[in-house]
C-alpha cells in the first residue's frame, strides 16, 4: 500500500536557529513535538499492559516474571514476560537514527521498543527466513496472530494509527518554528 | 538505545546524514558500472559536492517540468496577448519586470503568466491586465484564492458582473456610471482595504517566497538543459527508431536473427550511454536519457516478442524513477548489456557500421579529455616545484604585460651575464698582470744571477717585455728598491749610478721607492720624506707621483717610444740598404710586412707563465681585442731567460719573392711568429743605434 507521507526538511536548522536566537519558541516548540511523543509512548505502553491480561501474560503460556539466573539455566532462554520491563522498554527518541535507505531520510521521532519479550510480541511471525519447524514455535505464532493480530502488535499499531495526526502536529509546530524564527532574525537586524 | 530495538518511525526529515548517504550511494553506483567509467566518477563527485543527491534526481526531472511549464503557460500569454492586438509578450521588458515583481511576492513565473492570459482574455487588453496585476496579488494573498482566479475576478468586475469572492470582501457594485466608471470604483475600494495584503503575506511566508524564487532558478537551469534534452531525444526519434522499425519487419520474417539484434540493442545502450555521459555532464539527464533508451528496448523486446526481455526493461525504466537501489539495479543490468555487446561486432557489423561515428567521436573525445588531463597533471606539478622555489607564477593574461613580463626577464639575464663576464675579464686580468709580473721577476732574477746586470740584459728585458730600456731600468730599480735594505743598498746603489743616477739621487729614489712600497704614502711617511731630503710637503708629493708613475730615469714614457719611432725609420731604411748590398736583390722586409716564407721556431716554453683557465664567449673576445691578444700572447709566449742564449734560425728562403737569397739570422731567445723576428731585428737595430754603435751584421745583437 502507497502511503503519503510528510518528510520534513529544515528541522535540525531551524531547531539550530531557534536556540540560538529564540530560546521562548524554541521550549515552546519542543513541547508540541514532545507532547505529541509522549502520548504516543503512553498509548503503546497501554497497549502492552492491556495485552497482559492472561497470567500476566499475552498468552497463557508465555511465563511471566523475571528471567531465571541460576547458573544451570538456559544460556538464551525464551524471554519471560514482564509488563513492567516491557513497558520501561518502550521509549520515545528524537534521534536521527540510521538512514533509510529507500528515501534517504532520517527520523525526526520515533517510538522504541527495547524489551526482547516486547520485541517478540512487536514481530512474532513476521520473518520469512528460517522459519521454525517446532511445533511450540508454531503455535506460538498462531496464538499471537489470532489474538492479537497481523505482526506490528505494539508500538508499530500505535504509530500507524496516530501517524497522520503526529505528522501534522509536527509539521505545524515546524512551520509556526520557522515564522517564529524569521521574526527573531528580523528583530535581530533591526 | 539498546541494541536490537524495534524502531518506529513516526516522523522523517532530509537531514545532512541522509544526503551523506545518498552521495556516497551515488559514488559507489558510479564506480561499480563499467558502462559509465571514470568520466561519470568524478562527474559523481563533483556534482556530490554542490548538491545532495537525491536533491539533483528530482532537480533534475523537475527542472525540466518547471521549464516546460513555464514555457507553456508564457506560450499561453503569448497568444492571449497577441489576440488583444498587443505587441507586448514573454519577452518584452515591461514583463520580465512585472514578473520578477511578482517572485518577490511568492508567486511563480507560470502562476504570474497564467495570471496574465487570463486577464488579457477577461480585460481585452494585455496592458490592463499588467496593470491589475498588483490588485490581485493582493486580493488572492487576502482570499486565499488564486492570482489567475484573483485576476479572472476582477475581469468579471470590469465586465460590470461582481463576483461573489469579491463581494465576500464587503465590495459593493455602484447603480449609477459607466462600466468603466463602477470598475473603478470598485478597484479604489479594494485598493485601499488590501493595499499591502500580498507584500505582507511575503514577508510573513518567507519560506513561500524563498520557493518561488527557488522556483525561478529551478526555471533558468531547466530552460538551460531542456534543449539538450530535446536534442537527445531527437536523435532517438530520427535515427534509432527508424532503425529499430526497419530491423524488425525484417525479423518478423526472418525469426532466426533475433539474437543478434538482441545483442544490437546492447550496444545501442552501451554507446548511447557513452554518448549521453558525455554530452549530457548531468546524472538527472543522464537517467532520463537511459529510461527512455530502456523503454525502447522494452517496446523491440515486445515486438521480438522476447518476454523476458520485455519484463526485464521494464523494471529497469521505471526503476530509474526511484533512487538508488533502482539505480544500481539498472547498472547492474547496463553491466550486463556491455558484456553481452561484444557479440554484435560478428552478427550484426551493419549496425556497429552505422554507429561507428558516434564510437569514434566517443573514444576520440574520451582521449582528449584523458591528454588534457595529463596536462594539467604535469602543470600542476611545475607549479607545485617553482611553488617550492618561492616562484608565483603570473596571473597576467594581457599580452602586453606579458611581453613586458618577457622583456624584463631577458633584460635580467643580460644583465646578470654582463656581469659575470666582468667579473672574468677582471679576474683574468689580474691572472694576466701576475702571470707578466712574475715573469718579469723571474727574468730580473735570471739577469742578476751573476750579481750584475749589463746594458745588453737590459735591453734583451726590454725586447722582451716589450718596452723601452728607461722602462726596464725603472721597472728593476723600483722593484729592487722596494724589497732593498740599508744593509744591500750598495749594490742597486751602484746599478742606479751606472744609469746615470748621482749617489745622493739614488739614495732618494729608494727611499721613495721603499715608502711608495704599498702605492701610497702616509702622513708620517711624508713628514719623514721631508724631514730627510728638506723638501716641502708639495715636493715629496711631486717626486712620489714620479716615482710611482716611473719617469724618475725620463721625464715621459714617450720619450723613449717617440725616439724609437724616429730611429725606426733609419733601422729600418739601413737593414733594406744592407740586404739590398749583400743579395744585391729587392727589398725583402719593408712596411712591417714579411714577404712570406716560414719560421722555424725552437726554443723553451715558460714554466712561469700559463693561461688563465677561463674560457671566454668569442663575443666577449671580439669585443675585447686587447684582452684576446694577451691571452693569445700569453698562450703562445715562449719565455725562458734562463735560454736566452739559445738560438732560433728562421729560413727566411724567398723574402720578397725573389728566392735566389736565403739570409740567416739567429736570434737570442724565442720568437713565436714572424711579427716577433721583426720585433726582435728591429729591437736589435735600435739598441744599436741607440748606443751609437754603427749598424752593421755584426753588430745586430740577433
Amino acid at each position: 500500500m502507497i502511503q503519503e507521507r510528510l518528510v520534513l526538511t529544515g528541522l535540525h536548522e531551524t531547531l539550530a536557529g531557534l536556540k540560538k536566537f529564540d530560546k521562548d519558541n524554541l521550549a515552546k516548540f519542543n513541547a508540541v513535538i514532545n507532547k505529541e511523543l509522549r502520548q504516543a509512548k503512553q498509548a503503546a505502553q497501554a497497549l502492552a499492559v492491556e495485552y497482559a491480561v492472561s497470567n500476566d501474560a499475552p498468552l497463557r503460556n508465555w511465563k511471566a516474571g523475571s528471567q531465571a539466573t541460576s547458573s544451570t539455566a538456559n544460556k538464551r532462554p525464551f524471554p519471560r514476560w514482564d509488563t513492567a520491563q516491557v513497558v520501561q522498554g518502550i521509549k520515545s527518541s528524537k534521534a536521527q537514527g540510521k538512514v533509510r535507505k529507500g528515501d534517504y531520510t532520517t527520523s525526526a521521532g520515533a517510538l522504541l521498543n527495547e524489551s526482547a519479550a516486547g520485541r517478540i510480541l512487536e514481530l512474532a511471525g513476521r520473518g520469512k527466513r528460517k522459519v521454525s519447524t517446532d511445533p511450540r514455535s508454531i503455535a506460538f505464532k498462531k496464538n499471537l496472530h489470532n489474538r492479537f493480530g497481523e505482526t506490528s502488535r505494539l508500538i508499530y499499531r500505535i504509530v500507524d494509527r496516530d501517524r497522520a495526526r503526529i505528522e501534522m502536529a509536527f509539521y505545524y509546530a515546524l512551520e509556526q518554528a520557522k515564522i517564529d524564527l524569521q521574526k527573531a532574525l528580523e528583530s535581530q537586524k533591526s | 538505545m539498546a541494541k536490537g530495538a524495534v524502531i518506529a518511525r513516526i516522523i522523517s526529515e532530509y537531514s545532512d546524514k541522509g544526503t551523506k548517504a545518498a552521495t556516497k550511494d551515488l559514488q559507489n553506483f558510479s564506480k561499480h558500472s563499467n558502462t559509465f567509467g571514470k568520466q561519470f566518477e568524478e562527474m559523481g563527485k563533483k556534482l556530490a559536492k554542490a548538491f545532495a543527491v537525491v536533491e539533483i534526481v528530482k532537480f533534475g526531472f523537475e527542472s525540466i517540468k518547471v521549464a516546460e511549464a513555464v514555457n507553456g503557460a508564457f506560450s499561453k500569454m503569448n497568444v492571449a496577448f497577441a489576440n488583444t492586438g498587443s505587441t507586448l509578450n514573454s519577452t518584452s521588458t515591461e514583463v520580465q519586470d512585472l514578473v520578477e515583481k511578482m517572485t518577490g511576492l511568492a508567486f511563480t513565473s507560470a502562476e504570474t503568466a497564467d495570471a496574465l492570459a487570463r486577464g488579457a482574455t477577461s480585460f481585452h487588453s494585455a496592458t490592463a491586465a499588467m496593470d491589475n496585476m498588483g490588485l490581485a496579488a493582493d486580493i488572492a494573498r487576502t482570499t486565499g484564492m488564486t492570482l489567475t482566479d484573483a485576476m479572472v475576478a476582477l475581469g468579471k468586475t470590469a465586465a460590470g458582473k461582481l463576483p461573489k469572492s469579491l463581494a465576500a470582501l464587503g465590495v459593493i457594485m455602484p447603480k449609477n456610471g459607466t462600466a468603466a466608471e463602477k470598475y473603478k470604483i470598485i478597484t479604489d475600494q479594494l485598493t485601499k482595504a488590501l493595499k499591502g495584503q500580498a507584500e505582507a503575506y511575503a514577508q510573513t511566508h518567507p519560506i513561500e517566497a524563498m520557493k518561488a524564487k527557488f522556483e525561478e532558478l529551478t526555471n533558468s537551469l531547466g530552460q538551460l538543459l531542456l534543449p539538450v534534452f530535446s536534442a537527445v531525444v531527437k536523435v532517438i526519434d530520427d535515427h534509432v527508431i527508424p532503425v529499430i522499425v526497419k530491423m524488425f519487419n525484417f525479423l518478423r520474417e526472418n525469426p532466426k536473427y533475433v539474437q543478434p539484434v538482441v545483442d544490437a540493442f546492447a550496444l545501442l545502450v552501451n554507446i548511447l550511454a557513452k554518448v549521453g555521459v558525455s554530452i549530457l555532464q548531468e546524472a538527472s539527464y543522464f537517467l532520463k536519457f537511459a529510461s527512455v533508451v530502456l523503454q525502447i528496448v522494452r517496446a523491440v523486446a515486445f515486438l521480438a516478442g522476447n518476454k523476458g526481455m520485455e519484463k526485464w526493461a521494464k523494471s529497469a525504466a521505471d526503476g530509474l524513477g526511484d533512487t538508488s537501489k533502482s539505480l544500481s539495479d539498472a547498472a547492474t543490468k547496463l553491466d550486463k548489456f556491455h558484456m553481452t555487446a561484444t557479440k554484435l561486432k560478428a552478427t550484426s557489423p551493419i549496425v556497429v557500421k552505422s554507429l561507428s561515428g558516434i564510437t569514434t567521436a566517443t573514444n576520440a573525445a574520451a582521449n582528449a579529455t584523458k591528454n588534457l588531463t595529463d596536462k594539467e597533471i604535469q602543470s600542476a606539478k611545475v607549479l607545485a616545484q617553482l611553488k617550492k622555489m618561492g616562484i608565483t607564477p603570473t596571473t597576467e593574461t594581457d599580452p602586453i604585460e606579458l611581453e613586458a613580463a618577457r622583456i624584463n626577464l631577458l633584460k635580467q639575464g643580460t644583465i646578470e651575464e654582463k656581469a659575470r663576464i666582468d667579473a672574468i675579464i677582471a679576474a683574468t686580468a689580474a691572472q694576466l698582470a701576475s702571470n707578466e709580473a712574475i715573469t718579469r721577476y723571474a727574468d730580473i732574477l735570471a739577469a742578476l744571477a751573476d750579481n750584475k746586470i749589463s746594458t745588453e740584459e737590459i735591453a734583451v728585458l726590454a725586447s722582451k717585455w716589450g718596452m723601452s730600456t728607461v722602462a726596464v731600468e725603472e721597472y728593476i730599480a723600483k722593484i729592487y728598491a722596494a724589497n732593498s735594505t740599508p744593509g744591500n743598498d750598495d749594490a742597486i746603489m751602484k746599478l742606479y749610478e751606472a744609469w746615470g743616477l748621482t749617489k745622493e739621487e739614488a739614495t732618494k729614489y729608494i727611499d721613495f721607492a721603499r715608502a711608495l712600497a704599498d702605492e701610497k704614502l702616509s702622513s708620517a711617511e711624508i713628514e719623514n720624506l721631508m724631514a730627510k731630503w728638506g723638501l716641502t710637503r708639495e715636493q715629496v708629493l711631486a717626486y712620489a707621483n714620479q716615482v710611482k708613475d716611473g719617469t724618475v730615469f725620463s721625464s715621459t714614457f714617450a720619450d723613449p717610444g717617440n725616439a724609437a719611432k724616429a730611429s725606426w725609420d733609419n733601422a729600418l731604411a739601413a737593414l733594406n740598404a744592407y740586404f739590398a748590398a749583400v743579395a744585391g736583390g729587392t727589398s725583402g722586409i719593408g712596411g712591417g710586412n714579411t714577404g712570406g716564407g716560414s719560421s722555424d721556431l725552437s726554443g723553451g716554453s715558460s714554466g712561469s707563465g700559463g693561461t688563465f683557465g677561463t674560457s671566454l664567449p668569442g663575443y666577449v673576445l671580439d669585443q675585447n681585442p686587447g684582452l684576446a691578444a694577451a691571452i693569445g700572447a700569453t698562450a703562445n709566449r715562449t719565455v725562458d731567460i734562463a735560454n736566452l742564449g739559445s738560438s732560433a734560425t728562421s729560413g727566411m728562403g724567398g723574402a720578397g719573392g725573389s728566392g735566389t737569397t736565403n739570409v740567416t739570422v739567429n736570434v737570442q731567445g724565442s720568437v713565436t711568429s714572424e711579427t716577433d723576428l721583426i720585433s726582435t731585428i728591429r729591437q736589435s737595430l735600435l739598441n744599436s743605434q741607440l748606443s751609437g754603435k754603427q749598424i752593421t751584421a755584426l753588430a745586430l745583437t740577433l
